[in-house]
């Protein structure tokens, strides 16, 4: 499964400046070449792929905006990374909320494996997820893997919001970022498949901004599909929004980030008159990636720990997230996540 | 007991890195040379570094000092393999602010002074990678950066220092008007002691700063207005040359800045009290008009901001080129740039080589970057004697090996050119006096007999050049 | 008269030998005057190699420390030169024994100058690490001088630094001995880095009110110091400099009066506080108050406030109460002139002047 070949290709480019090293969630966390996107590179070059910092990368490719030499990180990583077993694991019970859904209740009831363990502590409680069309739906809302299982309001409110003017379809399930980033690259393609099967032409409306994000570059595998994200949506369409007397504080996604996504949000909120406190630094990861926040409890909690801090600074409880894998991380903070769409 | 085992004890099991991993802190930002050192820790406080710097020295263990890897001439690469690196990337604490004056760990990158500090202060110092590079990296090369020019190299803005010693005792040297125990530590490239803190000094932030570009049809005419803007009184913050190769990497990067076509371009910041900048702006689009080149007053901050990050972009940016290149740091009296930056010419087409020059210019501090193929031996050992005749022209003409990369293993062998043996002796006598048994950094900066490495490139760079040929 | 001693004919073969000196700040048997590098070095060896101790001097304006008593004094009267002065690279070489004011015509010929006011020699000047008004933007000789040739104390001379604006090519031995007072070794040549004489200099006086717009407004002065009193009087002088149409209005607009706050330095027994930078002021006030002061000087960014005492019953407690370092400058005081003591410049000795011939006592290794 692993590419070791274009995964050391693609390495030649690194020059070894070392420039990645402040801006990466575990090396800030660490202060250890290990876990160092310069050291990860270096690893896959001498071929040492067991090197223990391959896999706590979170792949939020925050690295390949302070690269100077264009180095494609997060392709080396997706490439040289060999899935665990636990990790094949935890992609397959994301593919499908149903699946997610009974995982987690097992989960809370103490099942005695270790990733169980930590799903119960991270979570809030699991719902159904719900299921909806509209006949001869011209719409897509897209809900992720998680928001239909732990955020099931949110996408209750969404699809609302979008019927009053769609005919709309729910498609819970799951986009492939987490497989793509930890070396299920052939599983990812077939999700990407499924889904561009599933949407049958019609635009998609995405709530999770990460899988938005991951979507939208769908067409590297060969995949055409038409995505929006939901605030991304809002704002092309200037659907109305109402007007809310509120102070909160925005976290944005990775992902969202590198598809230029966050503005959309920011100028939604604008539009609703709410008053935002901007974080020092409001791309600081959170610490969740996709199963990163179960696989790797240690790390995550540290890089959780930056953040905490960072959000506290702005002294707001509520944070709008647009992406659940990082609500749930600011949920284990303390603080409040909400989606746009929770204000509609 | 074992070194390793009582390395563990002080710094915990999680701190202690061996096997293939400690190969990824082998080597540095001049990846010509790569090692496996023996064992690297990460102590998490100055107690730790202390007690793991004294153990190491009782049981005899080389050791070299670490901050953020991003020295350009090898000085934090473990040379025999027999070095644990201590890395000291996890004292990055801010320990105080008063007055102009902060006080910060060796591992605090130094883009986070500035943060840490005041908002109506800031930190000079400015390397390149600045965004990364350590304070105890930045101290122990005495780094440069954009703003010498004006605020001098980090030994003006560093005010004391916290050393640890090599029998494990701890010192405050500095902050004194007569003896001044700091001044020997600054640029000794982690030979005589590590950096356990540094209270540095910070500069009002001006109330204006603009930035001026000249584009040049020749070098010589941009070098000739280096010197005339100091005759016209001007004290500038920065003056950088690109010369057409470097353009032409940064406009292939995500750098891209588009700086105009040209030869050389010039990038001028002034600041200080708005009318003086003011007249000193007016004064440098005078001289570059005089001489020939075409000026652009950036309007916004914006706008000058992405013409310094494609200059401050430059090093790294070669990536797109290359792979991998030497950067060289010889330093000669601005007078002399163009004759030398002509030889530089010259000897890059003698070796067939491209030559990138990027560089300080209001300090005379050349920086050719070469590039070479890391997969060739041949192409490696041809770009370093290409960088070996630079340097020598720029030592002819009353220039100096390194003006702010430091000597580390990259320039080692010009100590022996540059100094006459008994000087040699007398920098042998202050080592000595610091580090008895020879353990801290070895072979960097001096050496008398050449590393046993068995590795090539190594014994290459540490051939003495009257034996070279 | 000549004190004949079996030494002082050997010495006489190397180099020029007179009569020693007597005064308040030094007591030599003899003095010698070398003519050339080579002299200097042969005197430090001759010295080293027969265990003589030797104090380097010059003009003998600015002694700091305790008074030392060798048997040969080095003087640097013959090595008097200014070598070379260059507009374009901006730099001065000259021998250390030149006197700043010659040096200062002679920059001032090709509209240059160096940052100080300082009144003895430049191998004084840079030995002592003298402070100055000049200090607030343009930093002491150790920020100024580039380079050096010396001599350790066992005759060994050494180009460290370079003319050129920075150096990173092995140990800074020269930045070492600025403000050792000779006590590491001797400066026979130094570099220094020396600036475009600006159009006008514009000097104002006014209140201590200003000093945090002059310090952190990001209007550059060039010179801020504060006088304060015994009495409680306090007043800041400034200095500006650049183009005169740029600085027309300065002084007005910052509601200085025009003229030049006086002292600049001071006289009598003096001690220097090594304040935080940017907290003279603070330093100096309550120095004053518990040296029980005359006056004291805060050379605003430099981390210097020079304080005039009666006398230094105060200095231990001052070292107390402060927390920084306090050095007695000048003047007779039977305890500890420095109050530091750092194993680093112990090392340092060992290193330069192995024998320990260079100013016994000027700096005490064995206090605890």
């Amino acid at each position: 499964m692993a590419d070791l070949k274009l995964a050391q290709q693609l390495s030649l480019k690194c020059v070894h400046c070392g420039f990645c090293l402040e801006v990466c969630p575990t090396y800030r966390a660490t202060r250890s070449e290990v876990h160092s996107p310069r050291g990860r590179i270096a690893a896959v070059v001498s071929g040492a792929l067991t090197s223990s910092g391959i896999e706590t990368c979170v792949y939020c490719r925050k690295c390949e905006e302070a690269c100077p030499s264009g180095v494609e990180f997060g392709e080396i990583m997706s490439a040289a990374r060999r899935p665990s077993l636990e990790q094949i694991m935890v992609h397959r019970i994301l593919e499908d909320p149903l699946r997610l859904y009974n995982a987690a209740r097992l989960a809370k009831m103490g099942l005695p494996l270790q990733v169980a363990r930590r799903v119960a502590q991270i979570t809030p409680e699991p719902t159904l997820p719900p299921e909806y069309s509209d006949p001869d739906p011209e719409l897509i809302l897209f809900a992720g893997c998680i928001a239909p299982v732990f955020f099931t309001s949110t996408v209750l409110r969404a699809l609302d919001f979008l019927r009053q003017r769609y005919r709309v379809r729910l498609i819970n399930a799951c986009c492939g970022l987490a497989h793509y980033a930890e070396g299920e690259r052939e599983r990812a393609l077939t999700l990407a498949q499924r889904l561009g099967d599933a949407a049958q032409g019609k635009p998609i409306v995405s709530l999770p901004s990460n899988c938005s994000s991951h979507m939208k570059a769908f067409r590297q595998l060969g995949v055409e599909v038409e995505v929006y994200d939901f605030p991304e949506f809002v704002e092309l369409m200037r659907l109305p929004l109402p007007k809310k007397q509120l102070g909160l504080t925005v976290h944005e996604p990775c992902h969202a980030r590198l598809a230029g996504l966050n503005r959309y949000v920011h100028s939604a909120l604008e539009r609703m008159g709410v008053q935002v406190v901007e974080m020092a630094d409001p791309t600081l990861e959170c610490g969740a990636g996709g199963g990163y926040i179960f696989e790797q409890p240690e790390l995550s909690d540290e890089i959780m720990e930056a953040k905490k801090k960072e959000v506290a600074a702005t002294g707001c409880d509520t944070v709008v997230s647009t992406n659940f894998a990082c609500s749930l991380a600011l949920m284990r903070m303390g603080f409040t996540p909400i989606h746009l769409a929770d204000l509609l | 007991m074992d070194v390793r085992r009582e390395v563990e004890e002080i710094v915990g099991a999680r701190w202690v890195v061996e096997g293939e991993d400690a190969a990824l802190f082998g080597f540095d930002a001049f990846t010509a040379v790569k090692r496996r050192p023996r064992l690297v820790a990460l102590p998490a406080d100055e107690e730790q570094t202390v007690r793991l710097i004294a153990l190491l020295y009782r049981s005899c263990t080389p050791m070299v000092f670490r901050g953020s890897g991003t020295s350009l001439s090898g000085s934090t690469v473990a040379l025999t393999g027999e070095e644990v690196v201590v890395s000291l990337t996890r004292l990055n604490r801010v320990y105080s602010c008063e007055g102009l004056e902060i006080e910060v760990g060796p591992g605090l990158a130094n883009v986070l002074v500035t943060r840490h500090a005041p908002h109506d202060l800031f930190y000079a110092p400015d390397p390149s990678s600045y965004s990364v590079c350590s304070i105890g990296g930045n101290v122990s090369h005495d780094s440069g950066g954009i703003h010498v020019p004006k605020y001098g190299s980090t030994f003006n803005s560093v005010v004391k220092l916290r050393v640890a010693l090599c029998d494990g005792s701890v010192e405050d040297v500095g902050g004194t008007p007569y003896f001044n125990g700091a001044n020997i530590f600054v640029g000794s490239e982690g030979s005589l002691g590590a950096v356990l803190r540094a209270t540095l000094r910070l500069h009002p932030r001006p109330e204006t700063t603009r930035t001026v570009l000249g584009a040049f049809q020749d070098v010589a005419s941009a070098a000739r207005a280096v010197s005339a803007i100091y005759e016209e009184g001007v004290i500038p913050a920065a003056v950088e040359m690109m010369d057409r190769n470097s353009i032409d990497v940064v406009e292939k990067s995500r750098y891209k800045a588009g700086y105009p076509d040209c030869a050389a371009l010039l990038l001028v910041e002034c600041d200080g009290y708005t009318p003086q900048v003011e007249e000193e702006v007016r004064r440098v689009r005078l001289v570059f008009e005089c001489l020939g080149g075409e000026v652009m007053v950036p309007e916004n901050p914006a706008e000058s901001s992405r013409l310094w990050l494609g200059r401050k972009g430059a090093f790294p940016a070669m990536g797109v080129v290359s792979p991998a290149y030497l950067t060289l740091d010889s330093i000669v009296p601005r007078t002399e740039l163009a004759s030398v930056l002509e030889e530089v010419g010259r000897i890059a087409e003698r070796y067939g080589v491209m030559v990138a020059n990027v560089f300080h210019a209001a300090d005379g501090n050349l920086h050719p970057l070469i590039p070479y193929n890391p997969e060739s031996p041949k192409s490696l050992e041809n770009a370093l004697r290409a960088g070996w005749e630079i340097v020598e022209a720029s030592m002819r003409c009353g220039g100096v090996p390194s003006g702010e990369h430091g000597v580390g293993i990259e320039k080692a062998r010009f100590m022996h050119q540059y100094y006459s043996q008994s000087e040699l002796e007398v920098l042998w006598r202050i080592k000595r006096a610091f580090d008895p048994d020879r353990l801290l950094n070895p072979y960097k900066m001096l050496y008398e007999n050449p590393p046993e490495t068995g590795d090539r490139v190594v014994s290459l760079l540490y051939t003495k050049p009257w034996e070279a040929e | 008269m000549l004190v004949f001693v079996d030494w002082s004919d050997d010495l006489a073969r190397l180099v020029e030998v007179r009569d020693g000196l007597n005064v308040s700040w030094a007591k030599t048997e003899v003095n010698v005057y070398p003519e050339d590098y080579g002299q200097v070095a042969s005197v430090l060896g001759f010295a080293s190699a027969n265990n003589l101790s030797v104090y380097p001097f010059c003009m003998g304006t600015n002694p700091v420390g305790p008074t030392v008593k060798t048997k040969i004094g080095l003087v640097f009267s013959r090595l008097n030169s200014v070598l070379e002065v260059s507009p374009e690279n901006l730099y001065v070489s000259a021998q250390s024994g030149c006197p700043l004011t010659s040096l200062s015509a002679e920059l001032d010929k090709r509209g240059l100058y160096l940052p100080t006011d300082y009144a003895g020699s430049m191998g004084g000047w840079a030995s002592a690490n003298a402070v100055s008004a000049y200090s607030t933007w343009y930093g002491m000789p150790r920020e100024l001088v580039l380079g050096a040739k010396i001599c350790t104390g066992d005759g060994v001379l050494v180009s460290s630094g370079s003319k050129t604006t920075k150096f990173s090519s092995g140990y800074k031995v020269w930045k070492s001995l600025i403000g050792s007072l000779g006590w590491l070794g001797v400066f026979v040549e130094l570099y220094c880095r020396v600036y475009p004489k600006p159009e006008v200099f514009v000097s104002g006086v006014g209140d201590t009110s200003l000093l945090n717009t002059l310090l952190r407004g990001g209007l550059r002065p060039l010179c801020v110091w504060v006088v304060f009193e015994a009495g409680g009087r306090e007043a800041l002088g400034a200095v500006f400099g650049g183009y005169a149409s740029a600085l027309k209005r300065i002084n007005t607009s910052l509601r200085l009066s025009e003229g030049i706050l006086k002292p600049t330095t001071l006289e009598g027994n003096i001690v220097t506080v090594a304040s935080k930078k940017g907290l003279e002021s603070e330093y100096a006030k309550r120095a004053l108050s518990v040296l029980k002061g005359d006056m004291a000087i805060a050379y605003v960014g430099s981390g210097v406030v020079r304080l005039s005492v009666k006398d230094f019953s105060y200095v231990e407690k001052a070292r107390r109460l402060l927390g920084v370092p306090i050095i007695v400058e000048r003047g007779d005081y039977n305890g500890d002139y420095w109050g530091y003591h750092p194993a680093v410049l112990k090392k340092l000795k060992q290193a330069l002047d192995p024998k320990g011939v260079l100013s016994p006592g000027k700096f005490c290794l064995e206090h605890s």
